[in-house]
């Protein structure tokens, strides 16, 4: 006799899985009578990057991060840039044995003060995401979640609870483009990103602006004034540049104006730490004083080229500048 | 008056009553053998699953955030 089918739980799809049939995220699997995931300690891809990379600005600036993913991903957006691994199935990735304590032993080995949970979507290696964060902070390693924030309130909850940071990428403010583009729902993402607040995890925001897609004004106006409204006005939003990719390569490439109005958008809008992605040298790659003005964190890319704030307050006029700054071991910050 | 039945129709209706019963008997032994409506379809994905845990570098851990739902509350999973 079959066994009954299960209902997973673990984000909005909620996909019902008969037997030995697989959720939308290719990851889990029912197997008589139980929910199983495939790729707890088996990632496809562990580097250590700079935590710029994510990308974080207000959070151990300077320091290396031990970034590890597995393949599969609970979205499908069409222009993915990591779809290699995001949209394939974990048995036709290359992975490797790295249980949770082991990612742990490599991060302290690398000299990362932090792991991040990234590159495809940890919601979908959420048990392996769960326990290695609890090893890590056991350690005294900071735990980074770099998310698309498509997860159900109460897992996302117990996994804030041994979370210091995330990254949440909000694609557009409009349910169509989740529903056209990604495969997804806006509402449940927008949910996921007042948890964080609340859970009182570090939270930046990432907005991809894709020509054509989602680079309206009046839409870029709307994502500005939600985040502002609900998440707070401290909250750095990064607008990241599109590459052509995956089903999306025949559209051209952010164009770097595009970029420059929807940062300056935010800021008429009364966001502090607005930023431009993925056009190094671009003066929206800075952290500037709220106070001030001075640029007091200068970066070009992932590098940072000078850092003017004493703890948290602006060297030079001692305004606050929101973030977790305690000071990098050594001087990586200069290293990238 | 009611014909009487000539001995053809005897043994057509013999015949027929024969082959019903072969086809009821053929019918109900190939449901037994199948199995349940679907069973063909987890067949196929249970060979599918243990191909890819022989080839891929898989584990096989319990989930959470999961629940049983009983036959009758089944549904399709969303798209």
């Amino acid at each position: 006799m079959t066994a009954p089918a299960v209902e997973c739980e673990l984000c909005p799809r909620r996909c019902v899985l008969a037997n030995y049939q697989r959720g939308d995220c290719r990851v889990r699997v029912h197997v008589d009578g139980t929910l199983y995931t495939l790729v707890y300690g088996k990632p496809c891809t562990a580097h250590v990057d700079p935590i710029e990379k994510k990308p974080l600005f207000h959070f151990l600036p300077g320091t290396a991060i031990y970034s590890i993913a597995t393949a599969g991903c609970n979205l499908h957006c069409k222009y993915c840039q990591n779809w290699e691994i995001s949209q394939t199935d974990p048995e036709d990735a290359r992975n490797v044995d790295l249980e949770p304590a082991r990612v742990v032993a490599e991060a302290e080995r690398a000299g990362c003060v932090s792991i991040a949970y990234t590159y495809s979507e940890p919601t979908i290696f959420y048990e392996y995401t769960l326990e290695a964060s609890r090893l890590g902070r056991r350690r005294g390693l900071k735990n980074v979640l770099v998310t698309a924030g498509y997860v159900e309130p109460a897992p996302l909850r117990e996994l804030c609870k041994v979370s210091d940071a995330a990254n949440v990428d909000l694609k557009s403010i409009s349910d169509k483009f989740y529903q056209d583009v990604c495969g997804g729902r806006l509402e449940p993402v927008l949910k996921a990103l007042k948890i964080y607040r609340e859970e009182g995890v570090w939270l930046e925001v990432t907005n991809l602006v894709v020509p054509g897609l989602n680079d309206a004004p009046s839409g870029i106006t709307a994502l500005v004034r939600w985040v502002r409204d609900n998440l707070g006005a401290e909250t750095p939003l990064h607008f990241s540049r599109f590459y052509p990719m995956y089903k999306l390569a025949n559209l051209p490439p952010t164009p770097v104006a595009t970029l420059t109005m929807a940062r300056n958008i935010a800021l008429e809008e009364g966001l502090k730490y607005p930023y431009v992605g993925n056009v190094p040298g671009h003066p929206g790659n800075n952290t500037y004083c709220p106070g001030c003005g001075q640029a007091v964190v200068e970066r070009q890319g992932y590098m940072i080229l000078a850092y003017r704030l004493d703890g948290n307050k602006c060297a030079k006029c001692g305004a606050t500048v929101a973030g977790v700054w305690a000071p990098p071991p050594g001087d990586m910050r200069w290293v990238f | 008056m009611k014909p009487k039945p000539t001995k053809a129709n005897v043994a057509l209706t013999i015949i027929v009553a024969a082959c019903l019963a072969v086809a009821v008997f053929v019918g109900i032994q190939g449901i037994i053998t199948a199995g349940a409506p679907g069973a063909a379809d987890e067949a196929a994905r249970k060979k599918a699953f243990e191909k890819a845990m022989a080839e891929g570098n898989l584990s096989l851990e319990e989930a959470k955030y999961w629940h049983p739902l009983e036959p009758a509350a089944e549904r399709e999973t969303p798209k």
